[in-house]
C-alpha cells in the first residue's frame, strides 16, 4: 500500500532572487501547506554532497529551484547548479536509486504558479514512486 | 516565546522591537503567516529593534497547522538561527579617483561627466595621441594600456603601461571605479567575401556609385547584414540609410538581407517603413548567407525565413556590413581587467542583470561598442549611465560591508585555484603569505558558488553553512565523523 | 601533479562486498586538486555507498576522513584509531597513497577508489593533460621544452612519423596533437630549429620505470 509522502519530508531549496520571491507571493496557498522550504542565496550554492546528505538523512526528495540559466543574478550559479545536480543524480543512479529524487527547476520571481505546479508535481511524483 | 497579534503590521513590529529591548535579546525568530516573508521585513524589525538583520528570521506557519506541525517548523528555524553567527560591519573608504579606458566617443563623454561630478579622472588611450589630450579637467595618458586590475570596489589597484610597446614604463594607481570604453578592434576582413567592384564594404557603397560612370551602375544592389554575427541597431540604421540613398538618389533597385531588422529605437521603425514604401526589398535570412562573385555579377544564396525556402539573389553589387564579420577578439583588456566576455568576445556577458553598463565586477563599468552597443544615442546614454553609476558608488565615500562573505579554511585549502577561477565576481585571490585562497569581502556577492566548487570543502558562507541548511531541513549536520583537515 | 579519476561505482561496490565498516580516506593534495579524491569527493562517494547499501537492505558504516597527504607517514597519526576500527580502508589517494597506507598499517586491507592516470598540468579549469612520463633522464632542453617521450604517442626522439597530419596524431586526430609538431613549432618560435639536425641517440630507459622500482636517497637529508 502506498502511503503519501509526508509533505514535510520534501526539501525545497529556493534561490532568494527568483524562486523565493515567487514563493512569497503564494505562500498562503493551501495546496502548499506543509511544504518545507528554505531560502538559499543562489542555486549555485548547492553541491552534490549536500543533496545526497539530505536524502541520506530522511528527505524524501530534494527540489532545487533557481533563476533561468542566462538570467542568473549571480551570472554563473544556475549553470553550476545544473552540473552539480547532474552529479547527484548520477550518484543516485549508481546507488540503484531513482535519480528523480533530486530535481532542478528554473523559473523567475514572477512565476509563482509555475513554482506551485513544480512543487506539487514533485510531490505527486514522490507519492507515486515511494516504496514504503 | 511571546505570543502576539498580527506580526506583519507596524504594531507587530513595534511589539517585537520592544520585546528585544526589554529582554536584551540578540536574536529573534518570528513565526506568522506568509506575509512576514516579504522582502525587507527582517530589515524593518532590525532597524526598530537595533539588532543585526542576520540575527532575525521569519517563518511562515500554515493557516490550519496543528500545534505539532507549528512546533516542528519553529524548532527547525530555531536550530538554524542558533547556528547563525553575528556579523561585524566593516567601514571601508572609497577612493574618489576614477579610471576611464579609451577616449572614443563613449570614453571621452563619460570622462567629462565624471570629472564634472568632482572626481579626479584619469583617461587612458592605447593609440597616441588621445583626442582629448588637451582636456584640462582630467589627466590623459596616451599611449597607455591597462596591464592588470586587482583589488576591490573603491580601491582597485591598476597597473598602467605607458609609452610605446617595449619602451614604456609601468605605474600603479588606485582608483575607486573604472569605466571601460575601449571600442571594438577592426573586424577580421580575412573572412569577408570582398571582391573589388563586386562585393564591397557597406561604408563604401555610396562612394562607389559616385566614383563610377552612370553606365556602369548595377541594376540591383544587395546590402548584407548579419553575415557571421548578429549586428545591432546601428547597423540597421546604416543599412536602411544607404538603401534609401541608392534607391532615391541613384534610382537603383535595392534588396537588404538581414537576420532581423533591429528597429527598437525612436525613429528607426519609421525609417524602416520609409525604406519599404520607397521600394526597398527586405529579405530575412537564416544566417551565414553565401556570396559568390564572378564577372557576370554576384549571387547571394540564403534561406529566406519568411518564405521558408532557399533563395538566390543575383545582383550587380553587394555591400556587406563589416560589423557583421567576426572581429578579432582582443582578449588582452578583458583578461587584464578581469571582465568576462560574451560569445562574440565583447566585454559584457549575456545576462540581463548586467544591462546596461555593469560588468561582472562591481565598480567596473563597460560602455559603448566594446560591450556591443554601437547605436549613437545609446552610446551617449551609456556614457551618462556610467557616470551616474560611478557617482552612486563613490559619493557615499564610505562603504559599509557586512562581513558575511565567504571564508576559506587555510588548513583545508589546497591552493587548487578553483575558487579563483570560478568566482563570477573575481572576489577570490591567493594570499601568498598565508598560502591560501582569500575572499575579498567588498567584492563578494555571497552567492555560495565557491562553496559548492571547492574540492576540499574549505570554503563556507557563514550565513548558509551546511549545518544551517541541514538544520533548516530538520536534520543534524551529516557527521563527517571528525573529517580531519590538515590540522 | 598526479592525476586520477574515480573508479566506476560498480567496481568500488564490488571491492567492498561483505565489508561492514569502511574508512573512506581522502587525500588533500594531488587528488583534491584534480577533483577525484578530496574531501568533497569523499563526501559524495560515502553518501552514494550508504544510500546503495540502504537500498539493498544492508547496514554499512562509512567513516569519512581526509588527511593532508597519504605519501608521508606522519599524516596518518590523526586517523590511526579510525583505521583500527575499520574492516577496510578505501583510499582516495593516488596509487602511491593506497600502497603507502598499507605499509603504515600492514594489518589493514587498503583498496583503491581511484585509477591513477598521469603526471599532468591543469590546462583549463576541469581539464588536465599529461606532460611527463617520469623517464628519469629529462631531455626536454634539447626539444624546446616539449617532451618527445610524453607528447609523442610513440615517444620518437628524431622527428615525427608518417601519421602526423595537420598537426594531429593518427592515434586520435580529434584529440591528440602531434608531439613533434609541437616541438617543431616551439623550437621555431625560440629560434632553435638547427638543434633538431643533431641525431638523438638511443635513450637509456633504465633510468625510469623500465629500470625497476625507483629510489632516491638524498645523503645530506639523512639524519
Amino acid at each position: 500500500m502506498k502511503t503519501s509522502v509526508r509533505t514535510g519530508q520534501i526539501t525545497t531549496l529556493l534561490c532568494e532572487n527568483s524562486a523565493w520571491k515567487a514563493y512569497v507571493e503564494i505562500g498562503l496557498d493551501p495546496a502548499l501547506q506543509g511544504i518545507d522550504v528554505q531560502k538559499i542565496p543562489c542555486s549555485g550554492r548547492v553541491e552534490a554532497g549536500l543533496l545526497l546528505a539530505l536524502l541520506e538523512r530522511g528527505s524524501a526528495g530534494v527540489l532545487v529551484v533557481g533563476c533561468p540559466k542566462d538570467n542568473c543574478t549571480y551570472l554563473q550559479g544556475s549553470y553550476r547548479a545544473e552540473k552539480r545536480v547532474a552529479v547527484a543524480r548520477a550518484a543516485l543512479r549508481e546507488a540503484g536509486l531513482d535519480e528523480n529524487l533530486v530535481r532542478l527547476e528554473f523559473l523567475s520571481s514572477l512565476d509563482s504558479f509555475r513554482l506551485r505546479d513544480a512543487v506539487l508535481d514533485f510531490k505527486r511524483y514522490l507519492d507515486d514512486h515511494s516504496s514504503s | 516565546m511571546f505570543p502576539s497579534d498580527a506580526m506583519c503590521v507596524p504594531e507587530g513590529i513595534r511589539f517585537a522591537a520592544a520585546r528585544v529591548k526589554a529582554e536584551k535579546l540578540d536574536k529573534l525568530l518570528i513565526a506568522g503567516c506568509a506575509a512576514i516573508l516579504h522582502e525587507g521585513y527582517c530589515e524593518r524589525i532590525s532597524r526598530a529593534a537595533g539588532i543585526p538583520a542576520s540575527g532575525i528570521d521569519a517563518v511562515a506557519l500554515p493557516a490550519r497547522a496543528s500545534s505539532a506541525e507549528a512546533a516542528r517548523i519553529i524548532r527547525r528555524a530555531h536550530a538554524a538561527l542558533e547556528l547563525m553567527p553575528r556579523f561585524e560591519i566593516r567601514r571601508v573608504p572609497l577612493s574618489q579617483e576614477v579610471l576611464v579606458v579609451g577616449d572614443g566617443q563613449a570614453g571621452a563623454q563619460t570622462a567629462r561627466e565624471i570629472a564634472a561630478l568632482g572626481y579626479r579622472t584619469t583617461l587612458i588611450e592605447k593609440d597616441a595621441p588621445a583626442a582629448c589630450a588637451a582636456a584640462r579637467d582630467m589627466e590623459v595618458l596616451s599611449p597607455a594600456t591597462l596591464a592588470s586590475l586587482d583589488g576591490r570596489p573603491g580601491a582597485y589597484t591598476a597597473r598602467l603601461r605607458t609609452g610605446r610597446e617595449g619602451e614604456g614604463q609601468e605605474t600603479e594607481c588606485v582608483f575607486g571605479a573604472v569605466v571601460i570604453a575601449e571600442g571594438v578592434p577592426g573586424a577580421d576582413t580575412r573572412a569577408a567575401p570582398f571582391s573589388p567592384g563586386r562585393v564591397i564594404a557597406l561604408s563604401d557603397l555610396e562612394g562607389c556609385f559616385e566614383r563610377q560612370p552612370r553606365r556602369d551602375w548595377p541594376r540591383l544592389v544587395a546590402i548584407v547584414l548579419d553575415f557571421c554575427i548578429d549586428e545591432g541597431r546601428a547597423s540597421t540604421q546604416a543599412a536602411v540609410h544607404s538603401a534609401l540613398a541608392v534607391r532615391e538618389r541613384f534610382r537603383r533597385q535595392v534588396t537588404v538581407l538581414l537576420r532581423d531588422a533591429r528597429v527598437a529605437a525612436r525613429g528607426l521603425e519609421a525609417l524602416y517603413d520609409q525604406a519599404r514604401e520607397a521600394g526597398v526589398t527586405f529579405v530575412k535570412h537564416a544566417g551565414s548567407p553565401r556570396i559568390r562573385s564572378s564577372r557576370e555579377g554576384v549571387v547571394i544564396s540564403c534561406r529566406d525565413t519568411v518564405l521558408g525556402e532557399d533563395v538566390e539573389i543575383s545582383c550587380g553589387l553587394a555591400a556587406v556590413s563589416v560589423d557583421g564579420l567576426l572581429a578579432r577578439a582582443d582578449s588582452c583588456l578583458a583578461a587584464a581587467a578581469g571582465i568576462e566576455v560574451d560569445g562574440y568576445g565583447r566585454l559584457q556577458q549575456n545576462n540581463v542583470h548586467l544591462l546596461p553598463e555593469l560588468s561582472n565586477r562591481q565598480g567596473v563599468f563597460v560602455i559603448g561598442a566594446c560591450r556591443g552597443e554601437a547605436y549613437q544615442p545609446e552610446v551617449l546614454r551609456d556614457a551618462r549611465d556610467a557616470a551616474f553609476s560611478v557617482h552612486t558608488l563613490l559619493s557615499q565615500k564610505i562603504l559599509k560591508v557586512e562581513l558575511s562573505h565567504a571564508v576559506v579554511d587555510g588548513d583545508r585549502c589546497a591552493l587548487c585555484l578553483t575558487c579563483v577561477r570560478v568566482c563570477p565576481f573575481k572576489a577570490m585571490r591567493i594570499d601568498e603569505k598565508e598560502k591560501k585562497a582569500d575572499c575579498i569581502a567588498e567584492s563578494c556577492r555571497r552567492c555560495g558558488i565557491c562553496v559548492g566548487e571547492c574540492p576540499a570543502k574549505a570554503i563556507t558562507l557563514p550565513a548558509y553553512t551546511d549545518a544551517i541548511m541541514m538544520a533548516r531541513a530538520g536534520m543534524a549536520e551529516r557527521p563527517t565523523i571528525g573529517a580531519v583537515g590538515k590540522r | 601533479m598526479i592525476t586520477a579519476v574515480r573508479k566506476p561505482f560498480a567496481e568500488i561496490a564490488g571491492m567492498l562486498a561483505g565489508r561492514e565498516k569502511v574508512l573512506l580516506l581522502g587525500c588533500g593534495t594531488c587528488t583534491t586538486v584534480c577533483m577525484a579524491g578530496g574531501e568533497k569527493e569523499v563526501g559524495i562517494l560515502a553518501s552514494t555507498l550508504r544510500l546503495a547499501s540502504r537500498k539493498e537492505g544492508r547496514t554499512v558504516r562509512i567513516d569519512e576522513a581526509t588527511i593532508e597527504r597519504q605519501c608521508d607517514r606522519e599524516f596518518y597519526e590523526t586517523v590511526r584509531g579510525r583505521v583500527a576500527e575499520a574492516d577496510v580502508v578505501l583510499s582516495m589517494a593516488c596509487g602511491v597513497g593506497v600502497q603507502f597506507c598499507g605499509e603504515v598499517f600492514p594489518d589493514t586491507v587498503v583498496f583503491p577508489a581511484l585509477n591513477t592516470k598521469f603526471y599532468g598540468a591543469t590546462v583549463a579549469q576541469g581539464v588536465w593533460a599529461e606532460r611527463c612520463s617520469g623517464c628519469g633522464s629529462c631531455v626536454i632542453a634539447d626539444f624546446g621544452g616539449v617532451c618527445p617521450v610524453t607528447r609523442c604517442s610513440k615517444s620518437l626522439l628524431n622527428g615525427p612519423c608518417g601519421g602526423s597530419q595537420n598537426g594531429k596524431c593518427e592515434v586520435d586526430p580529434q584529440s591528440i596533437d602531434c608531439g613533434w609538431q609541437l616541438i617543431y613549432d616551439r623550437m621555431k618560435t625560440l629560434g632553435q630549429l638547427e638543434k633538431l639536425e643533431a641525431v638523438t641517440p638511443l635513450k637509456d630507459w633504465s633510468t625510469g620505470r623500465f629500470g625497476g622500482p625507483g629510489k632516491i636517497v638524498k645523503e645530506d637529508a639523512l639524519p
